[in-house]
């Protein structure tokens, strides 16, 4: 039995879609309900949807053989896995966004709001620049509004949101994109399947 | 020895102990507590740098150890041309994305004195056969520190990019590779090079082939050289199949320089065997004797594959006002059948029996009323 881990929402659609069509495609995973895993015995696969976030945990404690995963996550938690490939889709970047005509007062040190607080750290740690980081677990475009912060650090997609509050991003940290990930002992034991799997994944990009 | 009514986590380490002695290994004992300055000035050596301290009565700063081999390679003698060493001792450290220590349980041996070419054919062998007396489903991966170092010289990038392009390997990230070499200028032959090391054949042989196809200098054809002639030790061992090459697979440069591996257990998500060559740590302690060694982490394995117990005890044996020797001559029948007991006066709570006697019930029966 194969298990796979899946993010609950848009990627995880794409994501499926990608299993889908190189044939691993699996009964009931194209209903709207509200089941989590899904198992197809025949082809010994399973299926499960958790949260986002929480789909690198269970690749690396075992409980998911692969998954699919944004390098965003990957970078923020470093799991111990094994990142087997660059699926293309779910394309976003860490930025840094602040209100439009801010200037950094290198006098003090910058408060930044982010629900990333080690992609946030390491980056300013490697320019260079003194902060003091707020952790927030979701709307972080309204604290540089209200004062709460001087910048946020965050994911941008098209930066639709970024300019509806009025943000524009003023450094890029790193790039994004959906990632077939796989739990470094499992790969061991299911090297074949998981690299046909792969391949064909490739070759289907 | 071992007896019949031992678990499998009892039986497990006196049969590592017993394989160990058998290739002339020696029991080294340690002390629970070393100097923290030993920690902190060898603190890349260890897994993760949190270290259980405590203030002596003397006011020195002392910490719980949170690893043996450090200590081995401190108590080494200079004038000790080879020794070999094993262990069984509880490491305190703090578990991946836990905020509190635990204490360990590892086994693990060190073979100090350990030239290329046999010795290491021989430590290998031996993690083997230790992963399988855990289980029979397992690989073991092997990687090489002396021919990715000598790979990362050939690239001459600064530190920072190489321990981003390090990490990348290690979960053989394409897309994170290219990322990390986006600004530097490589040729065909040294992209080659390291792309390969995410992308081993599982068949020994053609990783060898693959390894010497791509290397870029004498250092790494050294390092194939000394891989195939372990490999063909290994052979005859019966071990090939059990063998994988895995450069992906890193453990830390500044003390590590040959030959590295990880043993993977089906079934358990994190390797359970960790090793490899680290005279560089016997370098940092002054010392000239090459190293090997290897460590089991025991905690990992009992969660799973202790099947549940449906009993705790055969019989609960439940005696009332009789004689004790009344009481010992039932518990000693009971023991002569190879069953266990467990006498108690009332029903012990949260003990589970796979059946309750009554020492009334025994004693109505035989009419042995005296002793």
């Amino acid at each position: 039995m194969l298990n796979i881990a899946l993010p609950t929402g848009r990627m995880g659609e794409k994501a499926y879609r990608c299993f889908a069509d190189i044939g691993y495609d699996c009964p009931g995973m194209e209903n709207q309900n509200r089941k989590l895993v899904f198992v197809d015995e025949e082809r010994g696969l399973r299926y499960m949807l958790v949260k986002p976030k929480d789909v690198a945990m269970y690749v690396e404690y075992g409980a998911a053989d692969i998954g699919v995963v944004g390098r965003d996550v990957i970078m923020e938690s470093q799991p111990d896995i094994y990142e087997l490939l660059d699926l293309g889709f779910g394309k976003c970047r860490f930025a840094v966004a602040a209100p439009e005509g801010w200037h950094d007062d290198l006098s003090r040190p910058l408060r930044v709001a982010t629900t990333y607080r080690r992609v946030t750290n390491e980056y300013f740690l490697s320019v260079g620049r003194q902060i003091e980081t707020i952790k927030l677990h979701g709307s972080v475009e309204l604290a540089p509004l209200i004062g709460l912060s001087d910048v946020i650090v965050d994911i941008v997609e098209s930066g639709t949101t970024l300019r509806e509050n009025k943000l524009a991003v003023v450094a890029e940290i790193a790039p994004s994109s959906a990632r077939l990930i796989a739990n470094k002992s499992s790969y061991q034991f299911n090297r074949e399947l998981i690299d046909k799997i792969r391949s064909k994944m490739e070759a289907a990009k | 020895m071992a007896q019949p009514n031992m678990s499998w986590e009892e039986r497990l380490p006196m049969q590592l102990r017993a394989l160990y002695r058998s290739y002339g290994y020696q029991i080294y004992k340690m002390s629970d507590f070393e100097t923290y300055d030993l920690y902190r000035e060898n603190k890349n050596f260890l897994s993760d740098n949190k270290v259980l301290t405590f203030t002596d009565i003397d006011g020195r700063l002392m910490a719980l150890k949170p690893d043996v081999t450090i200590s081995i390679a401190k108590d080494t003698k200079p004038e000790e041309s080879v020794r070999k060493l094993f262990y069984s001792e509880h490491v305190f450290r703090r578990m991946p994305g836990a905020n509190q220590f635990t204490e360990i349980k590892q086994m693990g041996l060190e073979y100090i004195g350990a030239d290329t070419g046999y010795a290491e054919a021989e430590v290998i062998s031996l993690a083997c056969q230790s992963l399988a007396a855990i289980s029979e489903n397992y690989f073991l991966g092997i990687s090489h520190m002396g021919y990715i170092s000598a790979l990362m010289r050939e690239l001459k990038i600064d530190d920072a990019t190489q321990s981003t392009l390090l990490a990348a390997i290690g979960r053989k990230s394409a897309g994170d590779i290219a990322i990390a070499l986006n600004n530097i200028s490589l040729s065909t032959q040294q992209q080659k090079a390291i792309y390969s090391l995410i992308e081993m054949p599982t068949d020994l042989d053609n990783a060898l082939a693959q390894m010497r196809a791509v290397a870029l200098n004498e250092e790494m054809l050294d390092a194939v050289d000394e891989l195939a002639a372990v490999f063909n030790a290994c052979a005859v061992c019966g071990l090939m199949s059990k063998l994988r090459m895995e450069l992906s697979l890193l453990n830390d440069l500044e003390y590590y320089n040959g030959i590295v591996f990880q043993g993977y257990i089906k079934g358990l998500p994190r390797a359970v065997l960790s090793g490899g060559r680290y005279d560089k740590l016997l370098q940092r302690f002054g010392k000239k004797q090459p190293a090997l060694g290897f460590a089991l982490y025991l905690n990992d394995i009992w969660g799973a594959f202790i099947q549940p117990k449906d009993y705790d005890v055969d019989v609960l044996l439940l005696y009332a006002d009789q004689k004790p020797c009344q009481i010992a001559t039932a518990v000693q029948n009971i023991l002569a059948d190879g069953r266990t007991v467990l006498a108690a006066k009332i029903i012990p709570p949260e003990i589970s029996a796979r059946e309750v006697v009554r020492l009334t019930d025994i004693l109505a029966k035989k009419e042995n009323k005296q002793c």
